[in-house]
């Protein structure tokens, strides 16, 4: 074969080989990406890891300690009731229920029957303790706290049910089996790629240099922007004042963007597996030349 | 001659196990860049307004700093701005007290959630006493103004601040919607000093009331400070 004609197969083949590359990262981020978002466990593991339910706890002990002293509630009820009732078990299970109807499409407004139920009976010992004569207006004013009090207990809980999570939520069913195509669509193309470059050459060698190349550029590719995001902080930079919501959203993106460069570990064994056959083809063929 | 040619080969080999994925690495960056190009600009701007740091770890959430050190002791004359010293947000600049009543509370420059755990607040919405217009303090009605809506008018309200003392004397009482803020603008926002306290209503019972308790106070004495001149 001429000179000329070698460096263009080489070049043909290490076009294809990019084209390799770049449908091993699709392969791989489609995947990665297709995993999150069918499993709430991901994000179930976020909030636990992130302290978001404890944040939770705080911001509304807080919230109901303020509506209590404008209702003349002490701060001590406030804090028996967090002990007793209000706990992080149940906080949690609100979450989780939560976070699974998200991922299912379903309503994720938190019901808060049971806790208005609890708040209503405590109020009312509370307010037979103070001294205060239980009437019709008491009644109805214990219940309206009760009630408003829920209500607060909803909205901070909701996170996922702000408008742009219901949209999200949304888009992620609608869109959820494009992730599969994309993961198809990348590992078609892979392969495809990988035949055409064992077409150009005789030898075995020389093809899997190629797998080398592809493999280990997809490794990079896939590498260095999560790892440079993580490094530079960005997550922690997201501009969100509540306590929970910041320990969740960055528990979320830290989460993700190392699923994504964890995920480089089936393009890494690759290399590895192709620079091993490449070896053991080399030495083959170079032991054939000398025979 | 023959091992030369193949050393040399395997050599360049070697290279292009580095050259290529490093080349692999900025081509795919690059064709990225020029997918995205179309859209980088606002996807830029919209990831500096969302992520430019101003967050829960960010932000000064102030709690109040200190406690009241005791008044100048300055009761009448003029003060200039260089004369004393403006409060800042969260500080405990003063001690209202409230004849006819257990009122003897902290008074807090600024009014958020946490500051009125802490006492009387002077909403930011107001001015200062001794400027001229109206001061607006308020505090929760089960703790630092429990006894708030026992005052009776003419009792003596006793506001002493870092840069002096003031007098007040209650003149009027109203019962208000809290949104209903025409009830007390004309004499927050008048031509003379004055001192409105307020607290949610009522206090002897256990509600979530929209109503607040209204102490109108005309001014005795104290200094005036040179604040609008």
């Amino acid at each position: 074969m001429k000179q000329s004609t070698k460096y263009l197969r080489s070049f043909l083949a290490g076009l294809l080989a990019f084209l390799m590359a770049l449908s091993v990262v699709l392969t791989t981020l489609c995947s990665v990406a297709a995993i999150l978002a069918h499993s709430p466990s991901f994000t179930l593991a976020v909030v636990k890891k992130s302290g978001y339910v404890g944040h939770v706890q705080e911001e509304l002990k807080e919230e109901f300690i303020s509506y209590g002293k404008a209702s003349n509630i002490d701060e001590s009820f406030f804090t028996e009731f967090f002990e007793k009732e209000l706990t992080a078990d149940y906080v949690t299970a609100d979450t989780e229920k939560m976070v699974e109807n998200f991922f299912r499409g379903a309503d994720i407004s938190v019901n808060t029957d049971v806790l208005q139920g609890k708040l209503l009976e405590n109020l009312k010992l509370y307010a037979e303790e103070k001294g205060y004569r239980m009437d019709s207006t008491l009644l109805k004013n214990l219940e309206i706290i009760a009630k408003e009090l829920s209500d607060f207990y909803k909205n901070y809980l909701s996170i996922l049910s702000e408008s742009y999570f219901k949209t999200a939520s949304n888009m992620l069913v609608r869109y959820r089996p494009f992730l599969l195509y994309g993961t198809g669509a990348g590992l078609f193309i892979c392969v495809l790629a990988a035949v055409l470059i064992r077409l150009f050459f005789k030898e075995k060698a020389s093809p899997f240099a190629f797998y080398v190349y592809a493999f280990s550029g997809a490794s990079l590719m896939i590498l260095v922007a999560p790892l440079a995001a993580l490094f530079m902080g960005v997550a922690d930079k997201i501009n969100i004042g509540s306590a929970a919501l910041y320990s969740f959203a960055t528990g979320m993106m830290k989460g993700t963007l190392l699923s994504a460069a964890f995920s480089v570990i089936v393009p890494i064994l690759l290399t590895v597996l192709f620079a091993v056959l490449y070896v053991c083809a080399s030495k083959k063929e170079s032991k054939k030349k000398t025979d | 001659m023959l091992n030369n040619s193949a050393n040399r080969s395997k050599h360049s080999r070697r290279k292009w196990f580095i050259l290529l994925p490093a080349a692999f690495l900025i081509g795919g960056y690059l064709l990225l860049f020029v997918c995205l190009s179309p859209v980088l600009d606002p996807l830029f701007s919209a990831y500096k307004l969302a992520f430019s740091g101003v967050n829960v770890s960010t932000i000064d959430d102030t709690e109040p700093s200190g406690s009241f050190s005791g008044s100048s002791g300055l009761t009448h004359g003029a003060l200039t701005l260089d004369e004393f010293e403006f409060p800042g947000y969260g500080e405990t600049f003063g001690n209202v007290t409230v004849e006819g009543t257990e009122i003897n509370a902290p008074v807090i420059y600024g009014d958020s959630k946490k500051l009125l755990n802490q006492g009387a607040c002077m909403s930011l919405y107001s001015h200062i006493p001794g400027c001229g217009r109206g001061t607006m303090i308020s505090a929760h009605n089960n703790t630092f103004f429990h006894t708030l809506q026992y005052v009776k008018e003419g009792a003596e309200v006793r506001l002493e601040t870092t840069y002096g003392v003031y007098v007040y004397k209650v003149y009027k009482t109203k019962i208000l919607h809290k949104d209903d803020a025409a009830g007390y603008t004309k004499e927050l926002n008048g031509d003379k000093d004055e001192l409105i306290l307020y607290t949610c209503y009522p206090n002897d019972t256990i509600a979530s009331t929209p109503k607040r308790f209204f102490v109108f106070c005309e001014f005795v004495s104290g200094p005036s400070v040179s604040m609008y001149e």
